[in-house]
């Protein structure tokens, strides 16, 4: 058994900071499956660690990049194109007073 | 080689007539298979237009006009990208990802882009919002995922070679559901820009193809250092080479190891396919042992705990104002919130808020830290291995293909349908799959693991798979 | 100034600041965008990488960037972190972040100083672009403009050291030549405590001006609340440009996790020492070095020292006039009057005309008896306007001071000829009508007498007069 004890708060507050609003139905379903699924990946407690992290699996290091000349990007409109809301070119997103 | 010999037939036959063909056999069949979600046709036929006078002329590109599908999460100028998504439901890409223009500079045919689980959260191609595809051996059953409409499409002759991606399986567990070629290259050897993100640190675009020269093919085109992706390192570029200077003899030279680990929980029907071929290469002079991946029973949890991780990032992006499903509120805060929750689907909404939970200031050392750690151990096993070996060779899935909506409520039973598969990504190996057989008249894959950018020691061994198949 | 003011003393103010300035350079942090995101109309200079279009991967980190903040934290004495650094990202929400996280790097410096703060930390990381919060319009032109993040120790004392500090870090900066120079702004985030309470921070404010406004503000606010008998709770608040004064966010604006997992889309990065020696051998001087040696090598007055050093390109200025003349004097007249020019017409050195050639040119002349130090203001004003060589500006404006004895002699009798009741007056005790005197022959010169000798000869003379 794991020390999974994700409370209603903890749901809410998952739910703030991924901004995904949940129902009270959905949040008790993720509740339960979530303890469910973290229960049984808890196995990886079994697992001898160092305390080496391993995010990247390839050796590449230090790949920069020699600044010159900028190269601007020629299908901008492109982009805009895919813009909700626009004016003046601008993208239009709700205001904050 | 098949499709070594279709490029030959290519240059006698009508290019335009081929293309047409293949337009022809989606528009009759593809609303069965669902393996497309956008169509290029008009662009397709032009292609085949302009890449036939260069054919006349002797001085076309390596892929002289095939027809290549893609992966609807990799970017194609001017064409939609969905990534299976009603987040993206009108999303048009303004740019090309790095390996599309490789193929279009080798004149490679963009037929259309394929449907997928959305955002590649999947393992069966039931999850896409455009609906599933189904399995052209048998539509009743699933063709795998999640790039499910790239195998499909391939599978059902719609077209000629196929890009999909995968991050813990994806590319290989639909190739063995449909029985055609897939393979996952080395994290590094084909770049990733213009591939939507999943779990950056796992996946890379990767070909399928009708036999191991396809293979070759694509991955002579696409691999190589990209300076828009970091991870990317040069690439010899000389594996179709690899795959047609292939002799007999080269089998007595292969080191292949089997892991008792991969076969337990198999389907005894896969197992003794697999097994089959396993006596066939020691019987042509393949030197095989057997050895041991203990960690691989850990190979779930980590890489989903990964992935969760990675995957709340990427979707971060998502906020419905630059691009994509928006709906509107009163401030920023439920704006975002709205949009999200109204487009996004319910594996994707899972695996983000477990991301989001495990990587959170509370939770992040008992699960993300740790999961990162165990990485290494999976790492460690596949290193020891492979001082000794050239391939480990084993079953590509643990099952044969499901019926349509038999496992989508249980995400549990879900994710360990990958247990083969993920292993791979998490140690950024090679791997590939291919059809050796069938069993209740579906594809059964078998797959080969070699060291990290060993792509000629794989295409090896599953060109010497393919012979003692009787492929041609 | 002090670290410690007095008035503040009761106080125990600890301020610490979190200082973001754009390095220079052409392209990008992660694209080949130009950097120049000014001149672009809205949503005009981006591409699918620093808009975060699925499936763009950030290009690697561009080079110079990197180089200009390894410059800014050797240039304050910091050392560079020993083990590879990563890109992490902080997650959170906004509409000018494309990603809605911001790639920001592990600290690649620290532990330094400057004027006596300790430097804590300094990391890079991509610019946001632009989100206007009242119009609700967003320009994305900004996107990863490189940034420089540097913190500081909670060691500034006093709103007004605070101001300082950031007015001559910035000043440094542009020293070194690492930061654009057009946006003039300095971006910073602020964190005050008094009485040994919380710690409240203060958000985004946008200027060296806003800095000690928002402080002097939170003082006032928050010595207010402790005389009501509430306490101070830690809290992130805003700072309004318009009203000058700091507010609490909204609660749903600071449930904040950034969750920072190192980018798995960019490689580790390591700094070789080689690579540190090689950017601290073209290193320039620091101000605190160079005054130091200013008064040491040219014992010049620390006011007049402070004045050249508060301009990178006046104090080589400075020393390249001080090369061909008496650097005492040279050091005054570039401290004062040409500094004083330069101001009224809003130039600096590099942009006006005068040359450091005219400063000890000017200054020969003061020697050899042939300029008054009058008329020398005359000449700097003409040089910054003109740049015309001293010899031409003498004959132009006549500047030519008259020193031969003959000649002043002759000048002197004919005023005295001219003026036979200041001559009694002085005889029967008037020392004021020396003064007279003296002025008729400077008029009489148009200016051009030399003043000591003339005064000389005039007492000679007219003690000879019976
Ligand atoms: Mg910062
Ligand atoms: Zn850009």
């Amino acid at each position: 058994m794991v020390e999974t004890i994700i409370d209603d708060n903890v749901i809410e507050r998952v739910s703030e900071i991924a901004r995904l609003k949940l129902s009270e139905k959905e949040k008790e379903k993720f509740r339960e499956e979530f303890e469910r699924i973290l229960e049984e990946f808890s196995v990886v407690d079994e697992i001898k660690v160092g305390e080496k992290e391993l995010y990247y699996v390839i050796e590449n290091v230090n790949v920069l990049r020699k600044d010159s000349e900028p190269k601007p990007f020629n299908k901008i409109n492109d982009i805009k194109n895919n813009f909700n809301k626009k004016e003046d070119g601008f993208i239009v997103v709700p205001r904050n007073l | 080689m098949f499709t070594k010999d279709l490029i030959e037939d290519l240059s006698s036959n009508s290019l335009e007539e081929h293309i047409h063909k293949k337009i022809e056999e989606i528009q009759k069949k593809d609303k069965e298979i669902n393996s497309f979600i956008t169509l290029n046709i008009e662009d397709a036929q032009n292609s085949s237009k302009e890449i036939q006078k260069k054919i006349d002329k002797g001085i076309q590109g390596k892929l002289s006009g095939l027809a290549i599908s893609i992966k609807d999460n990799i970017a194609v100028s001017k064409l939609r990208m969905t990534c299976g998504s009603k987040v993206l439901e009108n999303y048009i890409a303004p740019y090309d990802a790095t390996i599309i223009n490789s193929i279009k500079k080798e004149d490679g045919i963009i037929i259309g882009k394929c449907n997928m689980d959305e955002f590649a959260c999947g393992s069966d191609g039931t999850s896409s919002y455009f609906g599933p595809t189904k399995n052209p051996r048998n539509i009743d059953y699933v063709p795998g995922g999640s790039s499910s409409g790239s195998a499909a499409s391939l599978a059902a002759g719609f077209t000629d070679l196929s890009i999909g991606s995968d991050t813990g399986g994806s590319i290989r567990c639909p190739a063995s559901f449909c029985g055609v070629y897939g393979f996952k290259p080395s994290y590094g050897l084909v770049s990733r820009y213009g591939l939507s993100d999943m779990a950056m640190s796992l996946e890379g675009p990767g070909p399928f193809a009708k036999d191991t020269y396809g293979i070759a093919l694509l991955l002579d085109i696409i691999s190589g250092k990209d300076p828009r992706d970091t991870v990317t390192v040069e690439s010899s570029k000389s594996y179709t080479k690899t795959v047609e200077n292939f002799k007999d003899q080269d089998i007595k030279n292969l080191k292949i190891a089997y892991a008792k680990e991969f076969f337990e929980g198999v389907d005894e029907k896969i197992k003794n396919i697999i097994l089959d071929k396993i006596s066939k290469l020691e019987s042509e002079g393949a030197k095989i042992e057997e050895v041991s991946l203990p960690n691989i029973k850990y190979a779930i949890p980590i890489y989903y705990l990964v992935v969760f991780s990675e995957f709340s990032s990427a979707m971060s992006k998502f906020d419905g104002f630059k691009y994509g499903h928006y709906v509107g509120g009163q401030d920023i805060v439920e704006a975002v919130s709205n949009t999200r929750e109204t487009s996004m689907g319910i594996e994707v909404k899972r695996r983000v808020l477990l991301g989001t939970f495990i990587t959170m200031e509370e939770f992040r050392g008992r699960w993300y830290t740790k999961a990162l750690k165990a990485r290494s151990a999976i790492k460690e096993d596949f290193k020891r291995i492979f001082n000794s070996y050239d391939l480990l060779i084993g079953p590509t899935m643990p099952t044969l293909p499901w019926k349509i909506g038999e496992r989508i409520s249980d995400p549990l039973s879900m994710y360990s349908s990958d247990i083969l598969t993920v292993s791979a990504n998490l140690a950024g190996i090679c791997a590939s799959s291919q059809p050796v057989g069938e069993a209740k008249g579906l594809p059964v894959g078998l797959q080969l693991h070699a060291d990290s950018l060993c792509e000629s020691k794989l295409l090896k061994g599953m060109r010497a798979v393919e012979l003692a198949c009787g492929g041609i | 100034m002090q670290l410690h003011e007095d008035k503040y003393k009761d106080l125990n103010l600890k301020i610490g600041l979190e200082i973001h300035v754009q390095l220079k350079t052409e392209q990008k942090i992660f694209c080949e965008c130009s950097t120049d995101y000014i001149n672009s109309s809205p949503n005009n200079n981006i591409c699918p990488i620093c808009t975060s279009q699925p499936g763009s991967k950030p290009m690697g980190v561009n080079e110079k960037a990197l180089e200009n903040l390894l410059k800014i934290g050797l240039f304050f004495g910091c050392k560079a972190y020993e083990k590879p650094f990563y890109v992490q990202r902080k997650h959170y929400f906004y509409p000018d972040l494309p990603s809605n996280y911001q790639r920001t790097s592990q600290p690649i410096l620290g532990d330094g100083n400057f004027m006596g703060v300790g430097i804590w930390e300094i990391h890079i990381e991509e610019d946001p672009g632009r989100y206007e919060l009242r119009e609700g319009k967003v320009d994305l032109n900004r996107c990863g403009v490189p940034l420089a993040e540097i913190v500081t120790a909670p060691d500034i004392k006093s709103p007004e050291y605070a101001r300082e500090f950031l007015r001559d870090l910035l000043l440094s900066l542009e020293y070194l030549g690492v930061i654009r120079g057009e946006s003039g702004s300095i971006r910073a985030d602020v964190n005050i405590s008094i009485m040994g309470g919380n710690r409240i921070e203060i958000k985004n404010v946008n200027s060296v001006k806003g800095v000690y406004k928002a402080l002097k503000y939170e003082i006032v606010r928050q010595k207010a609340v402790l005389q009501r008998g509430g306490t101070i709770t830690m809290e992130t608040r805003h700072f309004d440009e318009g009203s000058m004064i700091t507010k609490t966010l909204r609660k749903k604006e600071t449930v904040a996790d950034y969750r920072y997992i190192p980018d798995p889309d960019l490689v580790p990065i390591y700094i070789s020492p080689e690579k540190l020696q090689e950017i601290e051998s073209v290193l320039p001087e620091s101000p605190h070095n160079k005054k130091k040696r200013f008064m040491k090598e040219y014992s010049l007055g620390e006011e007049i020292v402070d004045a050249l050093i508060s301009d990178l390109y006046l104090s080589d200025f400075f020393e390249e006039s001080a090369k061909k003349s008496n650097p005492i004097e040279s050091g005054k007249w570039c401290a004062t009057e040409l500094k004083r020019r330069l101001n009224e017409k809003n130039l600096s050195v590099s942009t006006s005309k005068i040359t450091p050639k005219h400063i000890s040119d000017m200054i020969g002349f003061i020697e050899r008896g042939e300029l008054s130090v009058k008329n020398a203001k005359w000449i700097i004003e003409d040089a910054v306007d003109t740049g015309e060589d001293i010899t031409s500006l003498m004959d132009k404006k006549n500047f030519y001071q008259i020193s031969s004895e003959d000649t002043l002699l002759d000048i002197i009798e004919k005023v005295m000829g001219d003026n036979p009741k200041a001559v009694e007056d002085y005889k029967s005790g008037n020392e004021n009508a020396l003064h007279f005197l003296f002025g008729k022959v400077v008029n009489e010169t148009e200016g051009r007498a030399e003043p000591s000798k003339t005064i000389k000869l005039l007492k000679d003379k007219l003690c000879m007069v019976n």
